[in-house]
């Protein structure tokens, strides 16, 4: 029985490595997605803020007030250009336009009123579509606002602390393995889940759907091969490419963190921490189970379908049925407990996330196992069956 | 209890798909040895027949009794046997040899053996040289030699052959009935099915005729002959219209049968002498021509036809 089954597997194996399209969605793009993104949205976040932050900034100036004091100190600042404009009601085009980066207005008796120390006002125009916001003209209002209470102080004799009596020092008690796993870890599951089934689905097309089509099937059904054997040997192939895939999938989120720049120290020695044997063995008793049920979920209706177009008709849409259980676990405040245990693929996903935090909670943990090990021996029966009617395979 | 030199015993098998009754209580049994054909036009049920001796589908009613191995079973041993589906079924995107060794391996072969069993063939059909290249750049006459080699280089004990002649030209048509021949001498019991009936009368000693799923007629090919093809048919041709009247009224006529406007097949029993025959046809209005021809099996298969419709 093994013999003939292992004969399979290596053939289907050997097959499904040499088809192009196979390799594409499982090796190549779980691999390069991640490095690719990676890379791409940092490089052009980087170039964007440092062309921000060296660039000359243009601010449409408008003053109804005498004084020029604000625009004295404004003048004086590196890369600032004012742009002295009689109407506030311009400002809008122009910023929308990016003919000016913001625009200030000055109302009258504004100096007067800072003299006099009482309560007043600026107004900032700008477009929150900018990758820097308001940044550059908080940092420097704030400034000219800093000066001003430190020439009070001064005037006052009074030193800092009349105006900040006390300071706090914080103490997170969260470790950062915590606060990565419990905010983004449910990410990680998320990657594996959709990359897992993705990864199978092509070779399940072609291992049943692909054998149809090319009418081996009959050649298959006849030699002295049992429908189980053919069964077994063929959805092994499919788990294991959909296993690779997902594995593939982290490496590739790996290479892209450690490529990419920007990232703070600490995220990266956590992220570096949580490949440990205990965490690749949590995970793995749990994938394997998965991916065999996306394999059984798969295979009988690529059995069903008679060519390749209708396979991928019938099985695309099934992959909204596996992302939305695992965008659920991402979803902040759903916890990991007795009953989301049992739900599967959100269960996946909270699961990880414990694992991640360094939280998760053994009889919950096994009540996920041992869920996933009854999901995907219901889906291997079934298959079977599905397998043996002739309606289905002859279709 | 089935005899010992009986490989196979089909008893009143039947199959129905929705509103077709395919297989209509088909009875037969093959021995050691033979070679039998399966006879009848396209969608006379004889593929559906095969696909049933092999498990690939489920009659609804009949029994088989398989013994290629000295045990009675239901199932056919498999590994004893080779199957050449009608519709071409190989890897066309594998190379040929690697396709032949991996569907060898899977009847039981070892591999070392599947891959010199198969190189062995694709030298005697020519293909030696194309065991890498992939099945689909082949021409379909060679991919056919390929999926014969597939049927049988596991040494097969018994093989089914459907339509083992699809797709040849003559010349290789005349070459796969020596193989066959050569396979049979070997000790491989064959069961071909086919619709090209002058083939088959080449090679097959029993027959089973069989339209819309039913027996027309089972025995050895000298036998249909003996029953059916004493006949004389002739083959009149005439100058303007065809005296069908004339033509029943002639003493021994059985069958008549227009070929075209001016044209006519008449089939004579087997009583009525040739020569006989001939003065009586001359005397016709406008005859043209008189041919005369033995009863081939695709004649009687025709006669067979109207006789049961």
């Amino acid at each position: 029985m093994f013999r003939n089954i292992l004969t399979i597997i290596k053939k289907e194996t050997l097959d499904t490595l040499r088809d192009k399209r196979t390799i594409i969605v499982m090796v190549l793009v779980p691999v390069l997605v991640f490095p690719v993104i990676f890379i791409a949205t940092s490089r052009l976040q980087m170039s964007v803020m440092e062309r921000e932050q060296v660039r000359s900034l243009k601010i449409g100036y408008v003053s109804e007030d005498n004084d020029t004091r604000l625009e004295d100190f404004l003048n004086t600042q590196e890369r600032v250009e004012l742009v002295y404009m009689d109407d506030a009601g311009e400002l809008e085009s122009l910023i929308r336009s990016d003919s000016l980066q913001y625009g200030l207005f000055v109302p009258a008796g504004f100096a007067a009123a800072l003299d006099n120390m009482t309560e007043t006002s600026l107004s900032i125009y700008f477009s929150g579509t900018r990758l820097t916001g308001k940044d550059r003209i908080d940092r420097l209002l704030a400034q000219y606002e800093n000066n001003i209470v430190s020439q009070r102080l001064q005037e006052k004799e009074l030193t800092r602390s009349f105006i900040k009596p006390f300071r706090t020092e914080s103490f997170n008690i969260a470790t950062d393995q915590e606060m990565i796993g419990k905010l983004a870890g449910g990410f990680l599951p998320y990657l594996f889940i959709i990359f897992c089934f993705t990864g199978a689905m092509y070779p399940a097309i072609d291992l049943f759907t692909g054998e149809k089509e090319r009418r081996t099937m009959e050649t298959l059904l006849t030699a002295p091969v049992s429908r189980i054997e053919i069964l077994v040997g063929k959805m092994v192939v499919i788990a294991l490419t959909g296993l690779i895939s997902a594995m593939l999938a982290i490496l590739g989120l790996f290479i892209g963190l450690q490529i990419s720049a920007g990232l703070p120290d600490f995220i990266m020695s956590v992220v570096m921490g949580i490949l440990t044997f205990s965490f690749v063995m949590y995970l793995l008793l749990m994938l394997i189970p998965l991916t065999i049920f996306f394999a059984g979920l798969l295979v009988p209706l690529t059995i069903y379908a008679k060519t390749f177009k209708e396979a991928q008709s019938i099985v695309t849409p099934l992959t909204f049925i596996v992302i939305i259980p695992a965008a659920l676990g991402l979803i902040p405040g759903m916890e990991y407990n007795a009953v989301t245990a049992l739900i599967p693929i959100v269960n996946i996903t909270l699961a990880t996330k414990e694992i991640i935090a360094g939280t998760i909670h053994l009889p919950h943990y096994l009540l996920t196992v041992v869920s996933l090990v009854g999901l995907a021996a219901i889906s291997v029966v079934f298959c079977a069956n599905w397998f043996g009617k002739e309606s289905n395979v002859l279709r | 209890m089935m005899s010992a030199e009986k490989v196979i015993e089909v008893k009143s098998l039947h199959k129905r798909f929705k509103t077709v009754h395919a297989v209509n209580n088909i009875s037969f049994e093959l021995e050691r040895g033979d070679i039998f054909a399966f006879l009848g036009p396209n969608g006379a049920g004889k593929t559906t027949t095969l696909r049933i001796l092999l498990d690939i589908i489920k009659a609804d009613q009949g029994e088989i009794l398989w013994n290629l191995n000295g045990n009675q079973n239901n199932l056919p041993d498999s590994s004893l046997i080779g199957y050449l589906p009608e519709e071409r079924g190989l890897y066309t995107d594998l190379p040929v040899l690697r396709s032949l060794v991996y569907l060898a391996s899977i009847r039981g072969m070892e591999s070392a053996k599947a891959h010199a069993a198969a190189m062995e063939w694709l030298d005697r059909m020519g293909l030696a040289d194309r065991a890498k290249e992939k099945l689909q750049t082949l021409s379909k006459g060679n991919q056919q030699k390929v999926q014969f080699i597939a049927s049988i280089v596991h040494k097969p004990a018994f093989a089914i052959l459907d339509e083992p002649f699809s797709g040849l030209d003559p010349l290789n048509q005349e070459l796969f009935i020596e193989y066959i021949r050569e396979l049979n001498a070997q000790g491989c019991t064959v069961l071909l099915s086919s619709h090209q009936m002058q083939l088959v009368e080449k090679i097959a000693r029993k027959i089973f005729l069989i339209n819309h799923g039913k027996e027309l007629y089972k025995g050895s090919l000298s036998g249909i002959y003996n029953a059916f093809g004493l006949q004389h048919t002739l083959e009149l041709s005439f100058e303007g219209e065809v005296p069908m009247e004339q033509i029943k009224k002639i003493k021994g006529t059985e069958l008549v049968s227009g070929t075209d406007s001016s044209g006519v097949r008449v089939v004579f029993n087997a009583e009525k002498k040739l020569p006989e025959i001939m003065k009586d046809f001359s005397t016709l209005d406008g005859i043209t021509n008189i041919k005369s021809q033995n009863s081939s099996l695709h004649d009687i298969f025709l006669e067979l036809v109207k006789n049961k419709s």
